[in-house]
């Protein structure tokens, strides 16, 4: 882990019911600053409904949120995204009848305009779409539409971002493009929590590893030790 | 391209001026032509704010139109306050209940919204013929029996110079950007830190403003009100109607759909009433099957129009023309 | 007449009503169940199905209660025509276009319907009198009106439940993709759900010609009263469309007995501004996940 060691984000006993299914069950856990996370665990296991809570998408029934050093559980989104902490859906969300410039100037909304202009040229030149800047995102591939959502998170100055599958459905060479574009950003001081099912990249890039189960926190560590806790492999593997 | 549009926005200006010396010079039904033109086009723009931009559609916009109306009959009509003073005060208070009105019913999705205007329209309506202690019921108001046509064309034309000017605005602005982004996916705009609740109330009271004014000098220009035609759900359909037929949330649509709109209106409708409401609907019917983003669509699609806003293309030359700052990582305000 | 007696007439006034109002909210839900697609149509289907009934009269004589054997196989055809040729083409179309497409038809059918046959208020008469049960006065057409609205309520809910065809239906409103993964067609589905969603309304529409006056614009009154019933009752909910028309008929026929008429006319709008204002987020929310 890197120096410092301070937790960016804080959860501590979050809980979530839908009706009578409880998606989150006192979830509780630390990201800490400059750390690439990942959050893994069985389809069910409540990790993107613990987005959904941590960036305000969803009330908590219960628990506490800090990000930083403030308490932001039951905040409005927008209001957390202002504070530096940024996410990306499941599905990619970009959109479809705005430009790619256009998309990007969206999303860094309380930003000053002209170094925001700059910025996203400057991200676009980095994802190789600078050619497509006046084009309409419903016209890009999927592929394409990935990398405008993954710079358009980047285009405020994130202290934390939230990846919900951004692996998905993707094919390698893409896969490549994508962690080296997330490693270079990661010099600028972001902070990364990422889910997705793809084990062995996940395990290749993070530097710690939370595994949820049931929504709650099963068990924490490096790769390595994940890889070999037996609750993870029972969890995971077991009844699968 | 960038050539060519500067010329065509260029010209709005012009056109402003001749059609402010147009009194001069043409009277009658050929400024009446012109009155009707700038009513239409300038509701047509209202609804466009919030609907076109934001593309939460209303079915109810008459409302507003309907109060403005109705405000200008009771000051003007009954109490004859200066029609000067009373248009202005029907803007306001229209305003004034835009801003809770939109809070509440912006908290409602898709259909949800559109249908619930349309009821807020009809409740409003009922309203102005239920109180008829301020209002006379369904006698109607008659709001006044000079015939000021120039005056009211002046007024049009003001509202009409607003409203296109804060839609010009609005289609250069990171404002703008922000009603599309709720537009295409509210949710994700929220993600990425766009206040969706306030904009979305900015631009229905913008939206909402407009119809009221227009709404005051109608009741003017028309002399007698009631609550069956200024509430009348057709001015709500026209509006969609121009708009979508133009180009919904973009600058120019409301423009060109307004000004098809009122010539087919003036020449065809009028000789042949009867077909008027089939004809209408035949229209949405047949704008939402093949050219759902309306002329302005097309003509971009053809190159005719660029669709790449100014401001981005202000920004980037800007941006490049100074590649030193290119990399710098954005400052928050 | 005592107080509780006028109690009990009034609340079967709007009993008999309501069960009106739930066949055309029962079509407008299913249309929307399987297609997410709000038919603002819906009440100038019913107003042809009323106008329909009222030529069939006028011209041949025939009896209401006979042209239902016209109306509705004559407006299953025609709504699984409309759903063909106007509404399937805008099914991949953001979801606004179908509510503004059948906003237009609406409109071209309302207009069609004045170029047609003027604006003139035209109602069958038939079966006065009324059933004297003590002190109660229940008009003999509003009975025949309740019991033919129940009759297909009934129909359709069976067909829905127990049919192969109606079991295809309600998969697809429960989850399209995989209805069509089981080998369902759903733009099929599509079709016949909107042609059963106007035949009822139309048929609702040849209950109403009976009791009230058909003119081109009476359909616009329903739409809204039809949108209140469906979100009292839960959107997509085919029971709850039912549940939801009987406490409109309740409340717009007491709302008229005792405050006054116009008051019975806007409670469908007060309803629905109420409980779209209570519960919009109940209704639709933010969806972040998934």
């Amino acid at each position: 882990m890197s120096e410092g060691s301070e937790p960016v984000l804080r959860t501590d006993g979050l809980l979530k019911r839908f009706g009578g299914v409880t998606a989150v069950d006192g979830c509780g856990f630390e990201v800490m600053r400059d750390s690439m996370t990942g959050l893994i665990g069985p389809n069910g296991s409540g990790k993107t409904t613990t987005f959904d809570l941590i960036t305000g998408f969803q009330r908590p029934d219960k628990g506490t949120i800090y990000f930083e050093d403030n308490r932001i559980d039951g905040d409005r989104p927008y209001r957390i995204a202002r504070n530096g902490l940024g996410r990306t859906f499941q599905i990619t969300r970009v959109f479809p009848q705005m430009t790619v410039l256009e998309n990007l100037l969206v999303g860094a909304t309380g930003t000053e305009l002209r170094s925001a202009a700059a910025r996203a040229l400057h991200l676009l030149d980095l994802v190789g779409l600078s050619d497509l800047r006046d084009e309409f995102c419903s016209r890009l591939s999927f592929g394409q539409q990935k990398l405008v959502e993954m710079a358009r998170i980047h285009m405020r100055p994130q202290k934390l971002v939230l990846l919900d599958e951004p692996f998905a459905g993707v094919n390698p060479t893409l896969t490549e493009k994508l962690v080296a574009y997330i490693e270079k950003l990661r010099g600028e001081g972001t902070t990364y929590l990422i889910i997705d099912h793809e084990m062995k990249l996940i395990m290749r890039i993070c530097d710690r590893i939370l595994v949820l189960d049931q929504g709650k926190l099963l068990t924490e560590g490096s790769p390595e030790e994940v890889q070999t806790n037996s609750q993870v492999l029972s969890s995971y593997f077991g009844d699968k | 391209m960038t050539m060519r549009s500067k010329l065509r926005l260029g010209a709005l200006p012009v056109i402003g001026v001749a059609a402010a010396l147009a009194p001069l010079f043409l009277a009658g039904y050929r400024l009446v032509f012109f009155l009707l033109m700038f009513l239409h086009v300038g509701l047509a723009y209202s609804w466009n704010l919030v609907s076109g931009f934001t593309g939460y559609i209303s079915f109810g916009h008459v409302a507003f139109f309907g109060i403005g109306a109705y405000v200008v009959g009771i000051l003007s009509g009954i109490h004859h306050w200066n029609w000067l003073i009373a248009v202005p005060l029907a803007g306001a208070l229209v305003l004034v209940i835009s801003l809770p009105l939109g809070w509440l019913m912006l908290r409602l999705k898709g259909p949800y919204f559109a249908i619930g205007m349309l009821a807020v329209a009809q409740a409003t309506a009922l309203v102005a013929s239920l109180w008829d202690g301020l209002t006379r019921g369904g006698l109607g108001i008659f709001v006044s029996s000079s015939y000021n046509v120039v005056g009211v064309y002046y007024g049009l034309l003001i509202v009409l110079a607003v409203v296109m000017g804060v839609t010009y605005w609005v289609d250069n602005s990171r404002f703008g950007l922000r009603l599309l982004s709720i537009r295409e996916d509210e949710s994700a705009a929220e993600a990425m830190g766009v206040d969706t609740t306030r904009d979305k109330i900015l631009a229905f009271a913008l939206s909402a403003l407009f119809p009221g004014l227009i709404g005051g000098l109608y009741a003017w220009y028309i002399g007698y009100i009631d609550p069956r035609s200024v509430f009348s759900l057709f001015f709500s359909v026209n509006m969609i109607l121009m708009t979508l037929l133009g180009g919904a949330g973009t600058f120019l649509g409301p423009l060109i759909g307004g000004i098809a709109f009122t010539f087919v209106v003036e020449s065809l409708w009028v000789r042949f009433p009867e077909y008027h409401l089939m004809s209408t609907g035949l229209a949405v019917i047949v704008i939402v099957m093949f050219i759902p983003n309306g002329i302005i669509d097309v003509l971009k699609k053809r190159g005719w129009l660029t669709h790449r806003r100014r401001i981005l293309t202000r920004l980037i030359r800007s941006v490049e023309t100074t590649p030193q700052k290119k990399a710098e990582v954005p400052e928050r305000v | 007449m005592g107080g509780s007696e006028q109690l009990l007439q009034t609340s079967l006034n709007g009993l008999l009503l309501g069960g009106i109002y739930a066949l055309v909210a029962a079509g407008l839900s299913l249309i929307f169940g399987v297609m997410r697609v709000i038919n603002f149509a819906h009440g100038e289907f019913l107003m042809l199905g009323g106008m329909t009934t009222y030529w069939l009269f006028a011209l041949f004589g025939i009896s209401p209660l006979l042209s239902v054997i016209v109306v509705l196989p004559l407006f299953l055809l025609l709504g699984g025509a409309v759903q063909q040729t106007l509404i399937e083409r805008v099914t991949d179309a953001p979801p606004m276009m179908a509510l503004l497409l059948t906003f237009g038809l609406s409109f071209f059918i309302i207009g069609l319907s004045q170029a047609l046959w003027g604006n003139e208020f035209r109602s069958v008469p038939y079966l006065g009198g009324s059933f004297i049960v003590g002190s109660l006065q229940i008009p003999r057409v509003r009975v025949i009106a309740f019991l033919g609205a129940a009759l297909l309520i009934t129909a359709v809910f069976f067909f829905l439940r127990k049919s192969r065809h109606g079991k295809a239906i309600r998969a697809t409103a429960q989850h399209p993709m995989v209805a069509m993964a089981c080998g369902i067609d759903i733009a099929k589905v599509r079709r016949d759900t909107f042609a059963i969603g106007v035949a009822t309304a139309a048929f609702a529409g040849s209950l109403l010609v009976m009791i009230t006056a058909m003119h081109p614009q009476a359909g616009q009154a329903y739409i809204l009263r039809a949108f209140a019933t469906v979100v009292l009752g839960g959107l997509g909910s085919y029971v709850g469309a039912l549940l939801g028309g009987v406490i409109l008929g309740l409340v717009e026929v007491f709302g008229g007995f005792y405050a006054s008429s116009a008051v019975g006319q806007a409670s469908a709008y007060l309803i629905l501004l109420v409980i779209l204002l209570i519960r919009p987020g109940g209704l639709v929310g933010f969806r972040a996940g998934t």
